[in-house]
């Protein structure tokens, strides 16, 4: 049997079916839930946006049309919620692209993080801002450069090139 | 030119590098949301989902209580004679008709169509008395006052007995008034009072018919047609 389309499941549940929601949110809640997760760096404030994200998606179920691409759609309602996030819980200085990369963690708190996460994990949080949001849409979702750019809010070229970098310095980590 | 190949080279490069970063990616240990932030979520899509299907349900009824208001006022509108006047507001020697305050049950039930029917004719009697000059329009039977003898309470029952004779003395108390109508003078006729309930000036006109004053007739069928354009006359009056 054809299985359904996560468009097909998203009118459907606009449409008052519960069901194509469990479905729904059974493919895409583990990969929503790290790309917010590795975005904001703690499981409390993941948690948060990651339910967040949900409500606004559940909110939103009347404006979504079934020709838009539905992960592209929820990426970018996620996306624009982790920004807000970082808007309101810190000065908007920071926000510049050149002031974004992971501060990372204080010396004490590093030993921890060290056993705790890969390597990989390390170099993801250590990229800037916006070439770690356009690697974990591609890492995490799975999302092409096309899905990515409209995520972003950026053109494809623009998108490619920070994927590209990303990439590029993650090698790089990986080979040290 | 040359930045063709170098370009097909760098993306051949990426592709490479990011399969194995995705390779690397992928063997890591998957973080999963806790069950209770799950269960929280999918709560939340059931509520909205009851909360969207109630506002719909309240839209209809909305809607519906709406439809019904229009159909009733456009109802009550269309039951109303066009052209005919305004039922006297206030009381009439103590007969007061409150037909707006009377619902359709109580215009309809059978002790309401004959009180209906006894107090009509005590209305073109008192009307009359009250524009013919006194000694002019004398009534050949004289009832019971109204309010004593043939008017009861809306609410108290009727009996058979009672209805019939009381719609009898009413029927003989019309008659009488219209063939004392034509012993009644011009200036009676021509009085400036408002304009008279078109049954009664029908009356009035066929009781002017029969005693041949077809002058007077034909000012008054004038008047009346002026007064209620579309009001349909007798036969006998419109030839």
């Amino acid at each position: 049997m054809r299985e359904r389309t996560d468009e097909a499941l998203m009118k459907a549940y606009a449409n008052g079916n519960m069901e194509a929601f469990r479905l729904l949110y059974e493919r895409h809640r583990g990969p929503l839930y790290r790309y917010v997760l590795r975005r904001v760096g703690d499981a409390a404030t993941a948690n948060d946006l990651y339910q967040g994200s949900w409500e606004k998606i559940i909110k939103a179920r009347g404006s979504y049309s079934a020709s838009a691409p539905f992960q592209a759609w929820m990426y970018r309602i996620a996306h624009n919620h982790v920004i807000d996030y970082f808007r309101k819980s810190r000065p908007a200085s920071e926000l510049l692209p050149e002031n974004m990369a992971s501060e990372g963690p204080g010396p004490d708190a590093a030993l921890t993080e060290l056993k705790r996460s890969s390597d990989l994990h390390r170099a993801v949080d250590s990229l800037p801002f916006e070439q770690k949001d356009a690697l974990l849409l591609k890492l995490e979702a799975g999302l092409d450069l096309q899905a990515i750019a409209e995520v972003t809010g950026v053109n494809p070229e623009t998108a490619k090139s920070r994927l590209r970098y990303a990439v590029a310095k993650l090698k790089n980590i990986l080979r040290e | 030119m040359t930045s063709e190949p170098r370009d097909q080279k760098q993306d051949a490069e990426f592709e490479q590098n990011l399969e194995s970063v995705s390779a690397a990616w992928n063997e890591l240990e998957k973080a999963e949301p806790p069950d209770l932030l799950d269960q929280a979520v999918l709560n939340t899509a059931q509520r909205e989902l009851e909360t969207g299907r109630k506002r719909r349900s309240l839209r209809w009824a909305g809607a519906l209580a709406t439809a019904s208001i229009v159909v009733i006022a456009l109802g009550i509108v269309v039951q109303q004679e066009p052209g005919a006047p305004a039922p006297p507001s206030g009381p009439v020697n103590g007969i007061k008709l409150d037909h707006d305050s009377m619902s359709p049950e109580k215009k309809e039930s059978p002790g309401n169509i004959a009180r209906e029917n006894e107090i009509q004719p005590q209305l073109k009697k008192q009307r009359m008395e009250q524009t013919a000059p006194p000694g002019e329009f004398r009534p050949k039977r004289s009832a019971a006052p109204a309010s004593e003898a043939t008017l009861a309470p809306a609410a108290s029952p009727v009996s058979s007995a009672t209805l019939s004779s009381s719609l009898e003395e009413a029927r003989e108390e019309a008659l009488g008034e219209t063939d004392s109508l034509a012993d009644a003078p011009d200036d009676f006729l021509q009085s400036p009072e408002p304009a008279p309930d078109p049954e009664t000036w029908i009356e009035r006109m066929l009781a002017l018919k029969v005693s041949k004053q077809d002058e007077i007739l034909q000012k008054e069928l004038a008047k009346f047609r002026l007064a209620y354009p579309e009001y349909p006359l007798p036969a006998d009056l419109s030839k």
